[in-house]
């Protein structure tokens, strides 16, 4: 049942994977913690395991559709790898607590741009 | 981040900016998982039982996405922060 339920998660992870082009760790991590006994830690390692095949697919399905710029995605996901290198060595200089705030105030601020400038008139 | 970075600050279009990351993600977990594997905290047939069916949800979502307007997207996008946001403050 549990592994039913974690397949579901998955096929859910996929779908909001695809439809806002991201990984779909965000479904992937419940899963793996609350259906298939994983630890924190050890299900955000697995997840990235979940998302290679789901980001390859995602990305030959939106490079169909006219989507993707592969240069500039390759160039960004080498650039992200240096830039979360530098930040473990921040994050470990910050309070974990703080560290959830400050990018939670982030996200918002960011979402609260997004609703502003899709509210903006545009030709489509 | 990759999504509103790529509006926000590179003028891309919500579907351009989504397929985009996507492709800037692959790279990421495909250098990350092995990495997290070495240290051995990778459980391969979890990863995969969740993974696998999620690659029929990714052609649904990014056909689905095909029927949005773009607006619909950045939308969506907003809402998804929000929720992590909140999460991240409880």
């Amino acid at each position: 049942m549990s592994e039913l339920l974690a397949v579901l998660f998955g096929v859910a992870g996929g779908v909001v994977g695809g439809l806002l082009g991201v990984g779909g760790g965000i479904l992937f991590v419940p899963a793996l913690v609350i259906f298939l006994d994983e630890s924190q830690l050890g299900a955000e390692a697995t997840s990235l395991l979940a998302i290679i095949p789901v980001a390859a697919v995602g990305t030959w399905r939106q490079h169909r559709y006219g989507n993707v710029r592969l240069d500039e995605g390759l160039a960004i996901g080498v650039l992200s790898v240096v830039g979360v290198a530098a930040g473990v060595v921040v994050a470990n200089t910050v309070s974990e607590r703080l560290l959830e705030l400050l990018f939670a105030a982030l996200l918002i601020v960011v979402a609260a741009r997004l609703v502003h400038r899709a509210l903006q008139p545009r030709e489509q | 981040m990759i999504v509103p970075l790529l509006i926000l600050w590179f003028g891309y279009g919500e579907r351009l900016a989504t397929g985009t990351s996507l492709a800037a993600i692959l790279v990421i977990a495909a250098l990350a998982a092995p990495a997290q594997g070495l240290y051995g905290n990778v459980d391969v047939v979890k990863g995969l039982l969740v993974g696998i069916p999620a690659v029929g949800g990714v052609v649904v979502g990014t056909a689905l996405q095909q029927r949005l307007s773009e607006r619909a997207v950045s939308l969506l996008f907003a809402l998804l922060l929000i929720v992590i946001a909140v999460e991240l403050i409880l």
